[in-house]
């Protein structure tokens, strides 16, 4: 499968240099897992990383540094504790590598429209779980600052394209635009400031949403 | 003729490329470090473990130091990263390149860890606050083909340079600028050339 949407070169770079965290670096990673180009991409910069480390200079370590590594290998169980991942990372990926997205505790807000509000981003970026059936149209909107989606399962569409399974979309404050699902459509959605409704009941809809 | 004229095209790309400060550790450097690899995974060597740490763990030391890790906080980090080399050895995949590139995303993943579970924000490059307008912002919408198509050295070796020092290093556009010896609006404009050239060489242009 090829993606028709990508995050740019400098978001892989500095996914790749380490300087996106949270949901965004699992929006990105989850992206590569389904588009071999921008992972092969992601590859590439990762090696500056390693040529970058190759070249720093040394550090003494402890003196029992190699000993106290040891150790702690001997001491682990083989078993390989689970990684604590970062929660709904899980959850996320599966939804899009499997289709799984029964048992979610989505909130419907409209008989068309569903959400699951993941955990704030300490740096203040919301990030959600969107649901919407096909034919939901979501009411004409700017962002005060940027939205980032990343479509999971099933496809929506606005007037600058159609998005589907893996794509990568950046919405910013110049992009006005009103999506409409064209399949039934799981995407996780992360905004960096709340939504601004700029239709004719825009002005309600921020009072109520917001 | 066109044969001759990109083996000479490849030659000079490639004495660029050892030129660089990015350049990569040789061929039989990195052969080496697959072999330790490849003997720590299969025979559990803490010889060939002994040579990888040896080498790697001073740099991965100044590595979490340079992301303003304590002394006491690299140290521990490091330790964890090399458990983690043990571990995963038989993940890498020898024909995947570089063993420092390995090494690298597993420390880069610590570093990553360390910082969700203590609460500390990762720190956002320059670029992120920096007023260079890009044209093609965040996101790319291009069909992009299934092929593996590699970029990298096409890029003009000054501009990966400041690619590596401001990305990697996490170096500020004035810190860039001083250590390369050229000024702020030279690291500027080749940061912005390089973003423009990898958006159009990462989808197969030129």
């Amino acid at each position: 499968m090829s993606c028709n949407h990508h995050p740019s070169a400098q978001a892989l770079i500095q996914y790749a240099a380490g300087n996106v965290a949270g949901l965004q670096r699992l929006m990105i990673k989850l992206h590569c897992k389904v588009c071999s180009g921008c992972q092969s991409a992601v590859d590439q910069f990762e090696e500056i990383g390693g040529a970058t480390l190759d070249n720093l200079s040394d550090t003494p370590v402890a003196a029992d540094s190699f000993a106290q590594i040891m150790s702690k290998i001997h001491s682990m169980d083989e078993a390989v504790s689970v990684a604590d991942e970062q929660p709904y990372a899980q959850m996320i990926e599966k939804i899009l590598t499997r289709g799984v997205s029964d048992k979610l505790n989505w909130h419907w807000r409209t008989k068309r429209f569903a959400e699951i509000i993941l955990a704030n981003e300490a740096s203040g970026e919301e990030a959600k779980l969107i649901y919407f059936k096909k034919g939901m149209r979501v009411p004409q909107h700017t962002h005060t600052d940027k939205e980032y989606t990343l479509v999971l399962k099933g496809a929506f569409a606005d007037d600058s394209g159609e998005y589907r399974r893996g794509d990568y979309v950046c919405k910013s404050a110049l992009d006005e635009h009103a999506p409409r699902a064209t399949s039934d459509c799981i995407c996780l959605a992360i905004t960096t400031s709340p939504l601004k409704f700029t239709g004719t009941f825009g002005p309600v809809l921020n009072w109520f949403l917001n | 003729m066109s044969n001759v004229v990109a083996i000479n095209h490849y030659r000079e790309r490639n004495s660029t490329l050892k030129a660089s400060p990015t350049a990569k550790p040789s061929q039989e450097q990195n052969d080496f470090w697959i072999s330790c690899l490849i003997d720590v995974a299969k025979n559990g060597s803490q010889a060939s473990f002994q040579k990888l740490f040896k080498h790697f763990a001073p740099k991965i030391k100044t590595f979490f130091l340079k992301h303003n890790l304590s002394l006491q906080e690299a140290e521990e980090l490091m330790q964890e990263t090399f458990i983690s080399v043990w571990r995963y050895a038989d993940y890498f995949e020898a024909n995947k390149g570089q063993v420092s590139t390995w090494v690298y995303t597993i420390a880069r993943n610590k570093k990553l860890d360390f910082f969700r579970k203590n609460s500390r924000q990762v720190a956002t490059t320059e670029m992120a606050s920096e007023d260079i307008a890009f044209e093609t912002g965040d996101q790319y919408s291009e069909a992009m083909g299934e092929e593996m198509i590699t970029f990298l050295p096409q890029l003009p070796p000054e501009q990966l340079e400041v690619i590596q020092k401001v990305y990697f290093e996490e170096l500020s556009h004035q810190k860039a600028a001083d250590a390369l010896n050229i000024t702020l609006g030279t690291v500027k404009g080749r940061i912005r050339s390089a973003i423009n050239n990898l958006n159009k060489l990462m989808r197969g242009g030129q």
